[in-house]
């Protein structure tokens, strides 16, 4: 995926943990955990919205796009 | 809509214990007939007018039916270990997508046989290579429909 989700460098500047951040987002540890290791296909504007706001950030500073090859290999016939 | 009391009696469980079972009668009667392989063909040998006549068309006719049968034997096994993923509710995974691809070759590869048997040998195995085709062709638009899910479900698992 192109995308990266630069969670964890946010968490670090604003000295907050995983636990407390997933509360005040309101999305389970497990989902945070997807966003910050980059397994995530999708992030709602509604989860985004919360996590700026419990970040006190941008948009653009979660996300960063690097182009590279798409991982979705072809289908066996 | 099925009345009240049969909800208590069947359910989505016992329906595929019952595919089950049946899966596993027919697996036993395609080894019946893998043993009852050379009386079945000297019965169309001698009973049925077959186009081609001599003595390789027993022997090729008995080929025929083994690959046939090795196919249908795949063919279940893959549709057992299906159904069985289905029991323990694993629906749209990536195993159920490569189960129903390979069903899908086994009857094509067995429709392809049949027909080619019927136009050489004896007309009606044609008519169950049409069936064992169309046989393939929808277990193919299923296998295609699953791969879809799982593509959907893989992208709403990891939506945050």
């Amino acid at each position: 995926m192109p995308i990266t989700v630069n969670l964890d460098i946010m968490m670090a500047r604003r000295r907050i943990g995983a636990g407390e951040l997933a509360e005040r987002v309101g999305i389970t540890p497990a989902n945070l955990s997807i966003l910050k290791n980059n397994k995530a296909r999708a992030v709602r504007f509604s989860t985004l919205e919360a996590l700026c706001k419990a970040l006190d950030c941008q948009p653009a500073d979660l996300l960063e796009y690097t182009p590279g090859p798409d991982d979705g290999g072809p289908e066996a016939p | 809509m099925a009345p009240k009391c049969l909800d208590k009696v069947w359910n989505e469980q016992r329906s595929l214990l019952l595919t089950d079972v049946l899966v596993l009668l027919i697996a036993a009667a395609c080894a019946v007939a893998c043993v009852c392989g050379p009386h079945i063909v000297g019965y169309v040998i001698r009973e049925r007018p077959l186009n081609v006549n001599g003595p390789a068309v027993g022997a090729a006719l008995l080929v025929i039916g083994y690959v046939c049968a090795a196919l249908a034997f795949w063919m279940l096994y893959n549709l057992h270990r299906f159904l069985r993923r289905l029991k323990a509710e694993q629906v749209f995974v990536p195993e159920n997508v490569t189960a129903l691809r390979h069903i899908s070759w086994s009857c094509a590869l067995a429709a392809a046989l049949c027909l080619l048997t019927g136009v050489v040998v004896y007309l009606p195995y044609a008519f169950i290579g049409v069936a064992a085709g169309f046989m393939a062709l929808i277990v193919r638009a299923i296998k295609n429909a699953f791969a879809q899910a799982v593509r959907m479900k893989n992208e709403l698992d990891y939506t945050v």
